[in-house]
């Protein structure tokens, strides 16, 4: 009998333990995000999500994506925005943020090594426009060259977030490392 | 059902097991689900399959609920599971391919009662021994080991081997009686090659006896099945009666294209319920009689 009780005591610390570890929040909750005003002082950058390559190679499209209408005709996901930088924000912060203040679904993958990959934005998703698509951006012009939430920021720099459908920046998003 | 020709039999399983698995559609999928469930009622018995409904329901729940754990897809957002959204869209992919997934295991219930081993060595035996060997081996090998285990199990308990204790010595004596099982497992495949071999099974020139014979009945159908498959092969691969999922659900269209995919499943699906209701009514109709 004392095994039993043993054997009844590790489950329910299971179970604890998954439900602690478990967090829901209504939709309302998660999009729920404070935008800093912009002052004077303030220091601020420039968000821009675009995906003009994924509809000049309509033709590659994801027949269903396409067929929902989700895509937007104009290529703006979000139009050029400036936001408040915050003490030690990367590229990351700032893209959820807005993405949530925005209510546009985004999907990211935590890589084990720390590093974050940007997997979707609004709807819009890796090879959904031929096998070498997928998210990247760029600051300042320059392609990244590392994840984006160790990229650090400075005062009025310039991100843009962009589709390809060529490898080449794609795979500068993750790092270099995904060939 | 039962007593139908081998060959008709399986081409009536392959052709609805294998449409079953090209589509996504939930309309197909459900005819194609609840086909197979009749079907299993009808040949296994009511209890039977209300016994495997009890658990192959909450399985199927899982399997759906599965799904929107690692797909965040959709338009349709339920509430958000440690900052990943939870959609409509991925609970129904969940759903309809748990659904797919449960039809074809009792398409293949079905499948295991008609087609016994016996049919299956004569399917197969003249085409390649080995498969028809394999084949029969393998199908029947989990209703054998069950079969054995309980053997086994009884056996425990009436050498009184078996823990009395709490239910860690019960699962322990449940392991025993597995390890003994897995050794008798190995023990009579080996033994059951040889003695195959030991008869010539699979030698050239060797013949088998059979009593299956092709009655006109068989016949008609297998042509009628063989034309339904072809017919319905092409139309679902071409795209006639497809679903989208993501990113958002797609309406079911009820078009000409449709149902031309739909027709022709749909009479797959409802030809075995057919062929054992008939069955059945003539039967209980000439019993009647005497």
């Amino acid at each position: 009998m004392k095994k039993d009780l043993f054997v009844a005591f590790v489950i329910l610390f299971v179970v604890i333990l998954i439900f602690s570890g478990v967090e829901i929040q209504s939709v309302d909750e998660y999009y729920l995000t404070h935008l800093d005003d912009i002052r004077e002082d303030s220091e601020t950058v420039f968000l821009t999500v675009r995906c003009d390559e994924a509809l000049e190679h309509i033709g590659q499209m994801n027949v269903e994506l396409l067929a929902s209408g989700l895509l937007p005709s104009n290529g703006v996901i979000l139009a050029r925005t400036e936001y408040v930088l915050r003490e030690g924000d990367s590229v990351y912060e700032i893209l959820d943020r807005a993405m949530r203040h925005n209510r546009i679904p985004t999907e990211y993958v935590y890589s084990s090594d720390g590093g974050v990959y940007v997997k979707g934005m609004g709807h819009l998703y890796e090879y959904d426009c031929g096998p070498l698509s997928g998210w990247s951006f760029s600051v300042n012009g320059e392609p990244a060259q590392s994840s984006c939430n160790r990229l650090e920021l400075s005062d009025g720099d310039e991100i843009v977030w962009s589709y390809t459908c060529s490898l080449g920046l794609f795979s500068a998003q993750e790092g270099g490392g995904g060939q | 059902m039962t007593n139908l020709h081998p060959l008709t039999a399986f081409g009536l399983f392959f052709s609805v097991i294998v449409l079953t698995m090209l589509t996504m559609h939930p309309v197909l999928l459900l005819t194609s689900y609840f086909s197979a469930v009749l079907l299993c009622g009808v040949l296994r018995g009511a209890r039977h399959l209300l016994k495997s409904l009890a658990y192959s329901i909450p399985v199927m729940l899982m399997l759906t609920l599965l799904n929107p754990i690692f797909v965040h897809r959709g338009t349709h957002i339920l509430f958000f599971l440690n900052g990943n959204p939870v959609t409509l869209e991925a609970v129904a992919y969940g759903a309809s391919s748990s659904l797919m997934l449960l039809s074809l295991f009792y398409w293949f219930q079905c499948f295991g009662i008609v087609i016994t081993e016996e049919k299956l060595t004569y399917l197969f035996g003249r085409v390649s021994p080995r498969l028809a060997l394999v084949l029969s081996m393998s199908l029947s090998l989990l209703p054998c080991l069950r079969r054995k285990f309980l053997e086994i199990d009884d056996a425990q308990r009436a050498l009184g081997v078996y823990g009395k204790g709490g239910y860690v010595d019960r699962l322990r004596a449940k392991l025993s009686s597995l390890s003994i099982l897995l050794t008798w497992a190995l023990e009579s495949s080996v033994e059951r090659a040889r003695s195959m071999r030991a008869r010539g099974y699979g030698l050239p020139g060797r013949t088998a006896y059979s009593l299956y014979r092709r009655t006109r009945r068989d016949v008609v159908s297998g042509v009628l099945l063989l034309l339904l498959f072809c017919v319905t092969l092409p139309l679902l691969l071409s795209g006639w009666a497809t679903f989208s999922y993501y990113p958002t659900l797609c309406s079911i269209t009820w078009s000409f294209h449709f149902w031309g995919a739909y027709a022709p499943l749909c009479m797959l699906c409802a030809f075995p319920l057919l062929l054992e209701g008939g069955e059945r009514f003539k039967w209980r109709y000439w019993t009647s009689k005497i």
